[in-house]
């Protein structure tokens, strides 16, 4: 393990020039080049995968989107071999894959699936320890390395080791899978829609922390979704895929997001472009406002004092390890003597540093305070973000010379002139997702 | 040309013997019949009377699995005991012997009927007897079936050894073999007795297949 | 089976088999010297206090030893032929298998046993190979069903680790088939028990020989002490490799219907 509070290590330095197995020894991330990958099933006219070049750079997450069987997870299994391709190579670390052992390259690219996959006769231990055990580590080593995935994946050790599968809820399996694909440290992360079994509040929680360890490991990763909103959310890179696995568009999420490259990008992105471009935004990329806060050792006086001078109404209640407690407002604390944890109201929610705004913006509304505390990962107080801070965010993003509306000129590629999309499949399309969009929102 | 000696004299044995084959295959099936005949309604009845209940169903199950773990050597002599020589004990055995088969997927079969099914069975004002004829024994039908078809194969196998105390079948050609061991036609005897037994075995087994596709709904075959 | 204890559940049999055994003991102890197991098993004359004297114990060790390395030999053979017989996805294998099972099925055991004796004469090992070649049927199908249901996705994921294919087989198959493997090893056991009795007609000894001396001599008594020492034997096998599968099956695993 790799020093990992490093925020930013350079993965430069790692990149194409550094094979998978030094990529090991050191922990650090590899490029990924594929070119002209094309898969055929046997029995099958159509090619699942055909002539699909990409370069996937070191220590970046690079989301694979698209409809259902349009080759994502084919495309994604050629990496570590699951799949054999039918035409071209893929080259890990500038070597080709084909030349690895099967077996061994994939005890060096971590790989997460749907259901977790978690061995149901072993425990949450065992099952993270699978792959260390595989490579013959000593045991101490692999010891410590679990306690430092437990922690890394937020997992209580003392609690969850020794359970089996069935004894975990499915977020929690899924954290284990993180783990296990992570145990060896391998340089390659590949996740097939990890999420896409869990409730949307446990997703968008796992989401985040997916994030928060990957700025700590900083390892390659390949994702696999069909929720256009998960990739703009994780993805450094979105490639948008069609058919045949061919690559509709490529690029940063914003830029997709911005400038959709076709009608069938602009589909399968839906409604609501705006909005979902505050995923792009994070909760520390503002200057989160100062409400006073205080510990509960301090008296009343002092609190009402600070209060009068930072000229709030709202006063943070912060518990021993800072973490927001309630809200306390001027009028509460009049000549109370009772002590201030009775007083004021609970805080319902708060978000992190790493948050996105999209994410914060629904806390707020849903708390129905329109303000919520910033927390770090500790979970100490920060400072407060306000709603009028996300709308102007908003604002900041509408004002980009951008099309936004879906009834915006189109720009017409060569696939939309040659037919290949079916237009009037697209509009219903569009016309659905607006409608979803209206529906949530009122 | 080479001719296999055991293979021609087989034939000529058959053929030379053959009142006797039918009259005891005959025997056999008719015997095996007979059982299936009483352990079918039984077996259905006690697994539509119980199914409901957890208790009663694992009471029957239990005591059915009993019958079956008891080897069929010693449950003959106890009935042979109890009841002397003939076609009872052995129609007694095999019938205990067939039951668990039968009550298991009768039990099975009615507990997986779709609630869904049930309910709008029940909306549709069928009463309760007319729900079990008409809604839940022929969707559980199928698994019945299978259970049926498991238990007269078990029976045709066991009902050979029933020759042993004087019952009816073709387990008379293997103990004599048996008895006359070296003898000229001892291997002829124990083969006939063997042969014809999973003969008999798989017809039995393609005429309930048969019967299953007459009488299992289009809707729901497999 | 719901709401009673587990402490009835799991020690109802052995109690009962033991009070059974007492009541025959009891029973045929009772029995007039005519009529009792030894002056019939001890033809010539010599007579011992009980029925239950060495005769009967002797039979059922024999009895005890046909099953035991029946078993084990059911075993070794079974369950290696079962992990082949998975490796293999040729559909006419697959064919021939389901002709074999079917044909196994419907083979009566007492017609194989004789047809072995005339094929290979009255040898010390013909009554194993006969008992083997029977109990082997259920161990092996059972070996083919538990891999054949181990969800595919949990041996992709396995081989997305980096598992070898030994290794998927070792540390995922076999230990998922576990409690399916452990219930075609139960149905063996009490097929064997079952079977062994008929050993006595080739010369395989056992308690099938009390059972057929009560026959032929319509002596109940002697009949009644074979058969119902065969019945409890089977059905305390039964139980113990009950709790077997019960425990020996992974933890992970157990439970997953309640
Ligand atoms: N093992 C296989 N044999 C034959 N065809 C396959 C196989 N696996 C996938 N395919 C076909 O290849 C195409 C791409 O499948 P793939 O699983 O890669 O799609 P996907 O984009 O991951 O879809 P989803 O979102 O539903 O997971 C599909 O048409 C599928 O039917
Ligand atoms: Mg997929």
């Amino acid at each position: 393990m790799p020093d990992t509070s490093t925020a930013v290590p350079s993965s430069d330095r790692s990149g194409a020039t550094q094979t998978l197995r030094e990529a090991m020894s050191t922990g650090n991330a590899v490029e990924i080049d594929l070119q002209s990958v094309t898969k055929r099933y046997p029995g099958s006219p159509n090619p699942a995968v055909e002539d699909f070049s990409l370069t996937i750079p070191a220590g970046q997450i690079v989301v694979f989107v698209g409809p259902s069987g349009c080759g994502k997870t084919t495309t994604m299994r050629m990496i570590n071999r699951l799949v054999r391709p039918t035409g071209g190579r893929i080259l890990i670390g500038g070597e080709d894959a084909a030349e690895m052992k099967p077996d061994d390259l994939r005890r060096h690219i971590g790989y997460v699936v749907q259901q977790a996959g978690l061995l149901p006769h072993l425990t949450v231990r065992q099952n993270i320890e699978t792959v260390p055990r595989l490579l013959g580590w000593k045991r101490d080593r692999i010891a410590e390395r679990s306690t430092e995935l437990f922690e890394l994946v937020g997992l209580d050790e003392g609690e969850f080791a020794g359970r089996f599968p069935r004894e975990l809820s499915g977020g929690q399996q899924q954290r284990v899978g993180v783990a296990r694909a992570l145990a060896a440290d391998p340089p390659i992360l590949l996740m097939d829609e990890p999420f896409g079994a869990l409730d949307p509040i446990t997703r968008d929680r796992l989401q985040s922390e997916l994030l928060k360890i990957q700025r700590r490991v900083r390892k390659t990763i390949v994702f696999v979704t069909h929720d256009i909103d998960e990739a703009i959310k994780l993805g450094d890179r979105v490639v948008v895929l069609k058919e045949r696995s061919r690559i509709a568009q490529a690029g940063p999420p914003d830029e997709i997001l911005a400038e959709p490259a076709d009608r069938y990008v602009r589909a399968f992105i839906g409604g609501g472009a705006a909005v979902k471009r505050l995923h792009l935004v994070r909760v520390e990329d503002l200057e989160l406002e100062p409400y006073p806060a205080f510990t509960q050792g301090e008296g009343y006086d002092t609190i009402i004092r600070q209060l009068q001078a930072s000229q709030r109404d709202y006063a943070l209640l912060l518990d021993d390890q800072r973490r927001p407690q309630r809200w306390l407002h001027t009028d509460e604390l009049g000549d109370r003597p009772g002590q201030p944890q009775h007083v004021g109201q609970a805080v319902s929610g708060v978000v992190m540093a790493t948050t996105t705004l999209h994410d914060a913006m629904d806390e707020m509304l849903s708390s129905g305070t329109g303000v919520v505390p910033a927390v770090d990962d500790r979970g100490a107080y920060l400072g407060v973000v306000r709603l009028d801070q996300v709308t102007a965010a908003l604002e900041a993003i509408h004002t980009k010379p951008v099309a936004e509306q879906a009834d915006a000129t189109p720009v017409q590629t060569l696939a939309e002139i040659t037919g290949e999309i079916d237009r009037r499949e697209i509009e219903a399309e569009q016309a659905r997702q607006a409608a979803a969009m209206s529906g949530d929102d009122a | 040309m080479f001719v296999p000696p055991v293979a021609s004299s087989f034939f000529e044995y058959v053929g030379d013997n053959s009142d006797s084959v039918l009259q005891l295959a005959w025997g056999h099936v008719w015997v095996v019949a007979l059982s299936m005949a009483i352990a079918t309604v039984l077996g259905i009845g006690l697994g539509v009377i119980t199914y409901r209940s957890p208790v009663a169903s694992s009471v029957t199950l239990t005591v059915a699995g009993l019958f079956l773990t008891f080897p069929s050597f010693a449950l003959l002599g106890v009935l042979l005991a109890v009841l002397g020589l003939g076609v009872t004990p052995v129609v007694i055995a095999l019938v205990m012997y067939a039951l668990l088969p039968i009550v298991r997927n009768t039990i099975t079969g009615l507990r997986e009927v779709d609630a869904m099914v049930l309910d709008s069975a029940r909306g549709l004002g069928m009463s309760t007897t007319r729900r079990l004829v008409r809604v839940e024994l022929p969707i559980a039908w199928p698994v019945i079936l299978a259970g049926l078809r498991t238990a007269t194969q078990l029976v045709v196998g066991i009902a050979a050894i029933a020759a042993y105390v004087n019952g009816p079948g073709l387990g008379t050609f293997i103990f004599s073999g048996l008895s006359q061991l070296g003898g000229a036609n001892a291997t002829n005897q124990i083969v006939v007795g063997t042969l014809g037994v999973i003969i008999i075995a798989l017809i039995f087994d393609a005429l309930l297949a048969l019967l299953g596709r007459a009488t299992i709904s289009k809707g729901i075959r497999a | 089976m719901t709401r009673v204890p587990t402490a009835v559940r799991l020690f109802a049999t052995p109690v009962v088999v033991a009070i059974a055994l007492v009541v025959l003991y009891v029973a045929i102890g009772k029995q007039t010297d005519p009529l009792s197991v030894t002056a019939l098993t001890d033809a010539e004359g010599a007579t011992s206090a009980h029925a239950f004297d060495s005769k009967v114990i002797d039979a059922l060790l024999r009895h005890l030893r046909l099953v035991g390395i029946s078993a084990v030999l059911v075993l070794l053979i079974g369950i290696p032929l079962g992990i082949v017989l998975t490796r293999t996805r040729s559909k006419i294998v697959s064919l021939l298998l389901n002709g074999i099972f079917s044909a196994g099925q419907a083979a009566p055991v007492i017609g194989v046993f004789v047809l072995l004796v005339a094929i290979f004469d009255l040898k010390g090992w013909v009554p194993y190979a006969g008992l083997t070649l029977y109990a082997v049927l259920p161990v092996m199908r059972n070996t083919v069903e538990g891999i054949r249901n181990v969800d595919p996705g949990l041996v992709d994921a396995a081989r997305g680790q980096g598992f070898s294919r030994a290794q998927v087989l070792t540390r995922v198959e076999l230990p998922l088939a576990v409690p399916i493997i452990l219930s075609g090893v139960r149905t063996a056991l009490v097929l064997l028990v079952g079977t062994a009795t008929l050993a006595t007609f080739i010369n395989g000894g056992g308690l099938g020989n009390i059972i057929n001396d009560g026959i032929k001599n319509q002596r109940d008594a002697v009949l009644l002490t074979g058969a119902v020492t065969a019945a409890l034997l089977a059905v305390l096998i039964d139980w113990i490799a009950g709790l077997a599968e019960r425990y020996m099956s992974p933890k992970g695993l157990r439970g997953e219907s309640a």
